[in-house]
């Protein structure tokens, strides 16, 4: 987890394997409008270190799961602006199959499980997603 | 005398108003009578947040769980992790 802003141009890993065919890079990126309204900034709290745990558990989920030869994430934390990124998530495998699928599994999981909050700011209010009073 | 301590996120720790509280209790409780102590000193009603979860150690557990000496309780407000 980094509270430093992700550049772009740092991301490609040309580190192949020589049995790598294939490498998957999720870029998650902040939207500038959610919900019809415009979103001026996210803020990302976490546990962080029961969030590296729980990210860890997944890692060996999808080890499990998949033949993967490699799999790095970092997430934000702290304030994130539209169009930097939130999140990036490396996968690397043999085939292009496994890295698909793993790298959807890693992120419908990371939504599930990990402690880490979002914050939205708008021009009229905020709202930490996801948290309803019933 | 037994020493906890509470982890507050999000909107919970916004409404309370702290990231973190001690409490000093005579013997080992349930997170579920932890909760109601909150709900009564801080005036938020805990009871209407259903889809919140629990973390004792940095392990999810449920309100049934014991809490004892130096145990580390977190109250997990519904995560939101990555994008949309």
């Amino acid at each position: 987890m980094t509270e430093e802003k992700l550049e772009e141009n740092s991301l490609v890993d040309t580190n192949f394997g020589r049995s790598d065919g294939s490498e998957v890079i999720f870029l998650g990126i902040t939207r500038d409008n959610n919900f019809d309204r415009n979103v001026s900034k996210l803020l990302y709290e976490s546990y962080q270190d029961m969030a590296l745990l729980e990210i860890e558990k997944i890692i060996l989920q999808i080890f499990s799961k998949w033949t993967i030869s490699f799999l790095k994430v970092i997430h934000r934390i702290g304030f994130v602006y539209p169009s930097e990124l939130s999140m990036v998530l490396w996968v690397k495998s043999k085939h292009r199959k496994e890295s698909f699928e793993a790298s959807q599994f890693f992120v419908d999981e990371l939504k599930k499980t990990v402690p880490i909050w979002k914050k939205e700011f708008f021009d009229d209010g905020t709202v930490w997603i996801n948290d309803k009073i019933e | 005398m037994i020493k906890i301590t509470i982890k507050l996120f999000a909107k919970l720790k916004e409404d309370i108003g702290e990231s973190k509280i001690e409490l000093m209790l005579e013997t080992p409780v349930k997170i579920s009578t932890i909760l109601d102590t909150i709900s009564n000193d801080f005036g938020v009603d805990l009871s209407n947040r259903k889809n919140y979860m629990y973390a004792k150690n940095l392990e999810y557990c449920e309100q049934s769980e014991i809490l004892e000496d130096k145990d580390e309780l977190a109250i997990i407000p519904p995560v939101s992790g990555g994008l949309s």
